[in-house]
């Protein structure tokens, strides 16, 4: 009796042990690439937000030890052109997250949603991007070998924020066009950039 | 050979996971809502089926049956998190669309079921095959629901606009339609088996 | 009045079949969809007729299918889901819609279930859930009655982001936008006196529902409790179009009178919660289609005894 668990935890243990070691080297040979997917993924999202301020120097400010925003630098003087911020408010099922670029004046540079997780088809439009690509032009482009290229296409919801000013933002037909059907997300992403953009540029301008 | 491939086929037919044996029905119900998800959960499920089949039935004499869920189980863990690594650090959108379910395979009752039914008591060839079979029969179980549900939830096929001026019926989507596709998919399938 | 209590053997057979049952039925909806045409204008017409063709359509072509006598079509029971189906739906839907709708319910809510006495849920309201997530644009842009100048887009006086004041009466005789055959009260209330008096139903389920919205939304529907506007709760959306016309499908509702008892509560309660908290602004349809899912459990626990077996 006593030998058979002995046996069982020897057992267990190789076992164990084995999988351990596998997960191990496993996990340190995948870890660079993916910390180097996870730069690019903030990369692109700061060039959407921000298109000129790549390259510039990002200095986070915080407060009471968590990152409240960031600030960006032109060049190697000390002048802050404008600021980095993730904004967020519940929608109609889920936080939506929505990191906003503005210029020191207010004026938004791009915006571009981190999370959410909306109703499909309602909600979740405010991601949504409209493609031309259909299946009849992509089955005839595998025959004619031309390739079609296409820029890299913008949601249109996020779209209608470049160049607005935070103070003047909201949701009405000539200024943010919400998604018909869907107020309650189009309204959480605007009063989210709009209150966190207020209380950034009230505390630093 | 010929018996060999009869244990992968029947994955795919007779013992069609999802529509024969209704296992594995959580993330078939939860990621089948574009054909790219429903197709890289099939693979990461697939390629944890093989590796769990593999090493289940290489140890199979040296553990003792007393302990053999514990050791499944880890094993079974050790191959899941494997997939997400890879997954995170090579294909990062798919990890995204994914979520939780990645990590979810690990308690898949098709990976289990398999470990426990088939590869503790055969060869590792055998086990090989009825792996692939398995997961192939998942991968084509997911496609099928995830490129109906696609179609008409969304529009589209591979994010590719099927007919213009479509107005896609969110029901599709969302997790009714999942139901309901799986249902009306398991009673065409039971038509069919019948009928021959 | 007893002729349709349930019991045990023996039976006398009542002149009252189904196909009649049916053709009743329809006749008692008709005043309250006259009263939709007449407030929304001719198109609604088309909706209703579209539906029907549609319902009678899929019912023909799956019993085709079924390899069953196709015949029975003409029972009523594919006309009376098409016109409840219908009167579910926005005056200015696309055509489509109710052609989409009508599949839904035939095919999905009745026949894959086994045909008329096996469906579990009522089919115009499966067709009309079926809508309701798949078009929710669609189904939820209401029309105002054709003398009202400022015509499309509306809102229904349960619509919880706007503050539209409405007259009871405005309420009570269909002066808003709706559903094509929700809004006249009064048209409505006609119909279900001509089922009750020709005993096609009892009083049991709409009383029960309606009580317990009434009650509800008057406790819970106000700031305060008691404060709520009862009145309008049960004049305004489709209470009264559901309790007498959908809740009491003798396909899926309680056999008893005391499980009918439980079901119109249930079905109230549930209506009230999601008119008070849900995000939807109408919970009928919901609320009847949920309680039909209970239908099973209900039969099982009123069942009445036996005659000569003690209860144990």
């Amino acid at each position: 009796m006593n030998n058979n668990i002995l046996r069982f935890s020897l057992i267990l243990f190789l076992v164990n042990f084995v999988a351990a070691s596998i997960l191990v080297s496993v996990y340190y040979i995948t870890k660079p690439r993916i910390e180097l997917q996870q730069r690019m993924m903030e990369e692109e999202s700061l060039e959407q937000v921000m298109p000129e301020s790549v390259g510039d120097r990002l200095e986070p400010v915080k407060e009471d030890g968590e990152i409240k925003c960031w600030k960006v630098f032109k060049g190697p003087g000390s002048r802050v052109r404008g600021y980095v911020f993730i904004a967020k408010k519940y929608g109609y099922s889920s936080v939506v997250e929505t990191m906003v670029g503005i210029n020191n004046d207010g004026t938004i540079t791009g915006i571009r949603i981190l999370n959410q997780n909306e109703t499909p088809g309602l909600g979740a439009k405010i991601v949504e991007v409209v493609s031309n690509k259909t299946l009849l032009k992509a089955l005839k482009g595998i025959f004619s070998r031309e390739k079609e290229s296409e820029g890299k296409l913008l949601p249109y919801f996020t779209e209608q924020f470049k160049g607005r000013h935070i103070r003047r933002l909201e949701l009405s037909n000539g200024n943010i066009q919400a998604i018909t059907g869907a107020t309650i997300s189009s309204k959480a992403v605007v009063e989210s950039i709009k209150e966190k953009g207020l209380e950034i540029l009230g505390r630093y301008e | 050979m010929k018996k060999l491939f009869k244990e992968f086929l029947k994955g795919i037919f007779r013992e069609n996971p999802t529509f024969a044996l209704a296992l594995g029905l959580c993330p078939t119900l939860a990621v089948s809502t574009s054909i790219v998800n429903g197709f890289g959960m099939g693979v990461a499920a697939t390629f944890v089926i093989l590796g769990s089949n593999i090493i289940v039935s290489a140890i199979r004499n040296f553990i003792p049956s007393k302990i053999r869920i514990p050791c499944f189980i880890v094993i079974i863990a050790t191959f899941v998190t494997i997939v997400e690594l890879v997954m995170k650090a090579y294909f990062p959108l798919l990890s995204k669309a994914l979520g939780i379910f990645v990590p979810l395979i690990v308690v898949n009752c098709i990976v289990m079921a398999r470990a426990e039914a088939f590869a503790s008591k055969h060869t590792v060839v055998k086990s090989i095959f009825d792996g692939l079979g398995m997961g192939a029969g998942f991968t084509l179980a997911l496609v099928l629901i995830s490129g109906i549900r696609e179609a008409f939830g969304n529009g589209t096929l591979l994010g590719l606009v099927i007919v213009r001026n479509f107005e896609p019926a969110l029901l599709f989507i969302l997790a009714p339609g999942a139901l309901l596709v799986i249902g009306i998919l398991i009673g065409i399938v039971n038509l069919l088996s019948q009928r021959r | 009045m007893n002729n349709l209590t349930v019991s045990p053997a023996p039976h006398i057979k009542s002149g009252l079949t189904t196909q009649r049952i049916m053709w009743i039925v329809i006749l008692a909806l008709l005043p309250a969809g006259l009263a939709g045409v007449y407030i929304f204008g001719i198109r609604s017409l088309k909706v209703i007729f579209i539906s029907i063709i549609s319902c009678i359509l899929s019912e023909a072509i799956f019993l085709k299918f079924r390899q069953r006598d196709t015949r029975i079509i003409l029972d009523g029971s594919a006309i009376l889901t098409g016109l409840i189906l219908a009167y579910n739906l926005p005056p200015e839907v696309p055509f489509w819609i109710p052609v989409v709708g009508g599949a839904v319910s035939i095919i999905i809510g009745k026949q894959l279930f086994g045909g008329l006495g096996h469906n579990i849920f009522n089919p115009a309201l499966v067709g009309r859930a079926f809508l309701q997530i798949s078009w929710p644009v669609y189904m939820t842009t209401w029309k105002n009655p054709r003398w009202v100048l400022d015509a499309v887009s509306s809102a229904t006086p349960l619509a919880k982001e706007k503050a539209v004041n409405f007259s009871y009466m405005d309420l009570f005789l269909g002066n808003h936008g709706g559903c094509i055959g929700e809004v006249c009260i009064l048209m409505l209330l006609i119909g279900a006196l001509i089922l009750i008096f020709t005993n096609i139903i009892s009083f049991h389920i709409p009383a029960s529902f309606i009580g317990t919205v009434v009650v509800l939304t008057w406790i819970f529907g106000g700031d305060g409790f008691f404060k709520g506007d009862f009145v309008f709760h049960l004049l305004a959306g489709g209470l009264v179009l559901g309790a007498f016309f959908m809740a009491t499908d003798y396909v899926t509702c309680p056999l008893t009178n005391k499980g009918k008892l439980i079901f119109g509560i249930g079905c109230g309660i549930l209506t009230s919660l999601i008119r008070l908290k849900g995000s939807y602004p109408e919970g009928v349809s919901y609320a009847i289609l949920f309680m039909n899912a209970m239908v099973p459990l209900i039969d099982r626990y009123t069942k009445t005894r036996i005659y000569g077996i003690s209860k144990t």
